[in-house]
C-alpha cells in the first residue's frame, strides 16, 4: 500500500512538472528582426510621432508617447524584454499555451514598448505596455 | 477599421411677355365689375307683375357633362328658404281687413317663388232683411311686398277679385328682399242710414255706431321657392397652351312652371394647379370674371392646368362647381442637381405630352443666383439643352411658347463649397450625398460601447462602420447604394458583390467608414492573431471579459486604411476602397494594391470631406 502510495505521488509529481512546462513556462523567445514589410510598419510610426495634423495627435496622446523624438525609437533585440512582452500579450488574451515561437517586432519607443506582428494580416495591430511590461493598449 | 470583404433665331424675348402683361391688366380691370355685371340672370315672367328682367342667355349646349353639383349653404345665412307659411290675423271685423305684424319672409338674393293665398271670408249681417250671407275668396285682395336696400316693391296683390267664392289665389314673383304688409284688404263695409228694410229703418255701418256687417274667417299666406339647380359644363377638360376652353354654368331646369329661374354668381375664379402638378405660377388665383377672357360663357385662354370654380346663387340656393382642365405642363431637368462649383450641368425642357422643345420654340434662359451676385449666367435663348458651368447655387428659368401663350418652368442647382478632388467619383454630388448618408448611419458621436446588448452584441449598438456600394451609369455619372453586412464600431463584413442587379450600371468602388477618431475607445468584433492563427479580439462590449478594449487606430499611418482593409483592396482588384473617416478623411485604397504599397502616394489618395471651411455635399 505504501509501495503504491508512493509511486502514485511520483506519478502525480510528473504530470504536475510536464503541465508546468507546457501551459506556465515560456520559452525565451527572441526579437524579431523587421523584414520588408515591418520596416514599413516602423517608418509609419516614427512618422506618426512627427505628423502635426490633429489625428496624430490625438493618437499620440491617447497611447503615451506624445512628445518622443522619432529619432530615438529603437528596435528592440534584448531576448529577455521580448520574451516578457509576448508574455504580456498572450496573458492580455488569455493565449494559452503560451507562444513558443517569436512573431513580434518590438520597439522601444520613448515610455511604451510598441509591438506588432511582423508578418500577416494582422501587422497592423499593435500591443503597447510601458517599460515595466505592464499592459496599456490594443490598437487593432 | 478593420473591414473584411470577402467579397430660332431672329425673334427677341420680350414681345409677348408685354402682349401678356396687357391681357393680364385687362383681366384684371374685368374682375372689379364682375360681381356687378353677373347679375345676369334669367329673370320671371310674372303673371301679373309688371317689373320684368331680360332672361339670361340660352345656354350654350355643354360639350363636357358635369356631375351634379353641390349645394353649399351660404355661410351667412343667406339660402332663400324653399317654403314658408304664415297665417293673417283679422285686423277690421268690419270690412274683413286681414294682417300680420311682421312679415315672416325675406330674399336676400333674387328668388322666384310661387305665392299663394288661401282661405274664406264670410260675411253675416248683424240686422235681419238688409243682405244675405256672402263668402269671399282672397283673389284680388290678399296683398304683400318687400324691402330691397330701402325701396319698396308693392303693392303686389294676388288675383283679380271677382267677387267670387275662389277659397286660394296665386301668382309667381321674382322677390329680392325682406317681406312687408302681406294682408288681405277688406271687402268694404256697408252703410245704412235710418234705411228701411221690410218696415224697419235701420241705422248702421261706416260712421254709424254699429257695424252692418261682421265678417269671419282665415287667411294663410304661402310662398315656395321654385326648384332648381346649378349646371355647369366646359367644352374641354384637356386643353393645349393657348387653347381656349369655354365654360358654362346656369340653372338646371333654366324654366320651372314657365318661370325662368335667375342666376347670380356669388364666386367665379381660376385657381392654378401647384407648379409641381402643371399649375402656371403667374396665374394667381383670381376672382371676379374667374379669370375669363370674355364672359359669360367664360372663355378662358389656357396656360397651365387649374380649376374653374364657379359658385353662384340658383333662384336664391346656393350652389358651387368646379371644373378641372388639365394643360400640358413644361418641366426643367437639371443634370446633375447639385455640382462642384466649375462643374457643367445640362438643363433641358420638356412637355409632359411629348411635344418637342424646339429652338424656334425657345424663348428665354435666365439664371438667378441664390445669393445676391453670381457669374453663371444663362443661355442664349435659342439653345436647347442649355449647358452652363455653374458656379453659384441658383435656379435656372426657361420660357417656351406655345400656342401663343409662353410657359416657364424652374430647376435650382446646388452646389458644393468643398472644391472639386479630382477624383470623378467623390465629385459625384451624388455619391457624395451617398458618403454623408453613410456616416450620418454610422452615428459617429455615440458614445463608444453605447447600445450594445451582450447577448446580441452583433445587430445592437448605435455606432457602427457602415459602408456603401459605387456604380457607375453607361452615362458616367456615379451614384451610392447601401452595402448590407454586419457591423460594429471597428469592422464592416460586407458581401463581396451587391446582393442585387445592377446593370448596365458598373460597379466601381466601395466605400466604408470610420466612425471613430484615432484613439478613440472601441468595441467590436475586430480583432488581430498570433504566430499560431489564434485570435487577440476586442472587447465586443462594455464588461466583456474576453479580449481587451481596443483604440481607433490613425489612418495616415497605415496609408489609409487597415491591414484588413487593404488585404480587401487586393482581394477586389477592379474597384477602389474608400474610407471615410469621422475626422474629415477619405482615404483611396486602389483596387488591386498590395499592403506593400499602402504608404505610395498617400497624399493623391487623401482627401477631405469636411475642412475648417466646407464640408460634403
Amino acid at each position: 500500500m505504501r509501495l503504491f502510495n508512493t509511486i502514485a505521488g511520483v506519478c502525480l509529481i510528473g504530470v504536475a512538472v510536464s503541465s508546468a512546462h507546457k501551459g506556465g513556462r515560456q520559452s525565451n523567445l527572441p526579437c524579431v528582426t523587421p523584414g520588408t514589410q515591418s520596416q514599413i510598419t516602423v517608418q509609419a510610426i516614427k512618422l506618426e510621432l512627427v505628423r502635426p495634423d490633429s489625428n496624430a495627435i490625438r493618437f499620440r496622446n491617447a497611447v503615451g508617447i506624445a512628445g518622443v523624438d522619432s529619432s530615438i525609437v529603437a528596435v528592440v533585440t534584448d531576448t529577455v524584454i521580448c520574451t516578457r512582452i509576448h508574455q504580456v500579450v498572450d496573458s492580455a488574451f488569455q493565449i494559452s499555451p503560451p507562444s513558443d515561437t517569436a512573431y513580434l517586432v518590438v520597439l522601444r519607443v520613448g515610455p511604451r514598448f510598441v509591438s506588432f506582428p511582423s508578418v500577416g494580416p494582422s501587422q497592423s495591430a499593435l500591443y503597447i505596455t510601458d517599460t515595466n511590461f505592464v499592459w496599456k493598449h490594443f490598437v487593432p | 477599421m478593420t473591414t473584411r470583404s470577402s467579397a430660332p433665331p431672329g425673334r427677341r424675348p420680350g414681345r409677348l411677355d408685354a402682349t401678356l402683361y396687357r391681357s393680364r391688366a385687362r383681366r384684371a380691370t374685368r374682375i372689379g365689375i364682375l360681381v356687378i355685371a353677373v347679375t345676369v340672370v334669367g329673370m320671371v315672367a310674372c303673371n301679373d307683375l309688371t317689373e320684368s328682367r331680360p332672361p339670361s342667355a340660352p345656354m350654350s349646349k355643354p360639350v363636357v357633362p358635369r356631375r351634379s353639383n353641390a349645394v353649399v349653404p351660404d355661410p351667412n345665412g343667406k339660402d332663400s328658404q324653399d317654403d314658408i307659411t304664415f297665417i293673417l290675423s283679422m285686423q277690421d271685423a268690419g270690412d274683413g281687413t286681414m294682417g300680420i305684424t311682421n312679415a315672416p319672409f325675406n330674399y336676400p338674393f333674387l328668388t322666384v317663388v310661387r305665392v299663394v293665398a288661401r282661405g274664406m271670408e264670410h260675411r253675416t249681417a248683424n240686422y235681419p232683411y238688409i243682405g244675405e250671407e256672402i263668402n269671399r275668396g282672397p283673389a284680388g285682395h290678399a296683398v304683400f311686398g318687400w324691402f330691397y336696400q330701402n325701396v319698396y316693391s308693392g303693392p303686389k296683390i294676388l288675383g283679380v277679385s271677382t267677387d267670387t267664392a275662389t277659397d286660394s289665389a296665386s301668382a309667381y314673383y321674382s322677390i329680392q328682399g325682406a317681406g312687408a304688409n302681406p294682408s288681405r284688404s277688406g271687402y268694404g263695409k256697408r252703410r245704412f242710414d235710418n234705411a228701411e228694410f221690410n218696415g224697419e229703418h235701420i241705422t248702421c255701418g261706416q260712421d254709424n255706431a254699429h257695424l252692418c256687417d261682421t265678417w269671419s274667417g282665415n287667411t294663410t299666406f304661402e310662398f315656395h321657392r321654385l326648384q332648381s339647380q346649378m349646371a355647369t359644363s366646359a367644352d374641354s377638360t384637356s386643353a393645349s397652351p393657348g387653347s381656349t376652353v369655354t365654360f358654362n354654368w346656369g340653372a338646371s331646369p333654366a324654366v320651372v312652371e314657365g318661370q325662368q329661374m335667375p342666376v347670380t354668381v356669388d364666386t367665379g375664379k381660376w385657381v392654378p394647379d401647384p407648379d409641381s402638378l402643371g399649375g402656371d405660377p403667374n396665374e394667381f388665383p383670381s376672382g371676379g370674371s374667374g379669370g375669363c377672357d370674355t364672359y359669360n360663357p367664360c372663355k378662358r385662354k389656357m396656360l397651365g392646368s387649374g380649376t374653374f370654380i364657379i359658385k353662384a346663387y340658383v333662384n336664391g340656393k346656393r350652389y358651387a362647381d368646379s371644373i378641372h382642365v388639365s394643360v400640358p405642363t413644361l418641366k426643367l431637368t437639371a443634370n446633375p442637381k447639385s455640382v462642384v462649383a466649375g462643374q457643367p450641368v445640362t438643363f433641358t425642357p420638356s412637355w409632359s405630352d411629348g411635344t418637342a422643345v424646339t429652338a424656334a420654340t425657345m424663348w428665354s434662359w435666365t439664371w438667378t443666383p441664390d445669393s445676391t451676385s453670381g457669374s453663371t449666367g444663362g443661355c442664349p435663348y435659342y439653345q436647347v439643352p442649355c449647358q452652363r458651368n455653374v458656379q453659384e447655387r441658383g435656379t435656372m428659368t426657361v420660357r417656351v411658347s406655345r400656342g401663343g401663350v409662353i410657359r416657364s418652368a424652374k430647376a435650382h442647382v446646388n452646389v458644393s463649397k468643398c472644391p472639386p478632388t479630382n477624383d470623378a467619383k467623390l465629385d459625384s454630388p451624388d455619391v457624395r450625398a451617398g458618403f454623408m448618408d453613410m456616416m450620418k448611419l454610422s452615428n459617429p458621436d455615440s458614445t463608444p460601447g453605447s447600445g450594445i446588448n451582450p447577448a446580441d452584441w452583433v445587430n445592437t449598438g448605435y455606432k457602427k462602420e457602415k459602408a456603401v456600394w459605387i456604380f457607375k451609369r453607361p452615362d458616367g455619372s456615379y451614384y451610392t447604394r447601401p452595402a448590407e453586412g454586419l457591423a460594429t464600431e471597428c469592422q464592416f463584413q460586407a458581401d463581396s458583390e451587391p446582393d442585387f442587379p445592377y446593370a448596365p450600371d458598373s460597379l466601381v468602388g466601395l466605400a466604408h467608414t470610420h466612425p471613430s477618431t484615432p484613439g478613440d475607445t472601441v468595441y467590436g468584433a475586430c480583432q488581430s492573431r498570433d504566430a499560431k492563427n489564434r485570435p487577440h479580439p476586442v472587447k465586443r462590449y462594455r464588461g466583456d471579459t474576453q479580449g481587451q478594449v481596443g483604440l481607433a487606430t490613425d489612418e495616415a499611418a497605415w496609408g489609409g486604411g487597415s491591414a484588413a482593409d487593404w488585404a480587401t483592396a487586393f482581394k477586389m482588384k477592379n474597384i477602389d476602397q474608400y474610407i471615410m473617416t469621422k475626422g474629415g478623411d477619405v482615404w483611396r485604397l486602389p483596387g488591386g494594391w498590395s499592403d506593400s504599397l499602402r504608404m505610395q502616394d498617400t497624399s493623391g489618395r487623401h482627401k477631405k470631406w469636411r475642412t475648417s471651411s466646407c464640408k460634403w455635399p
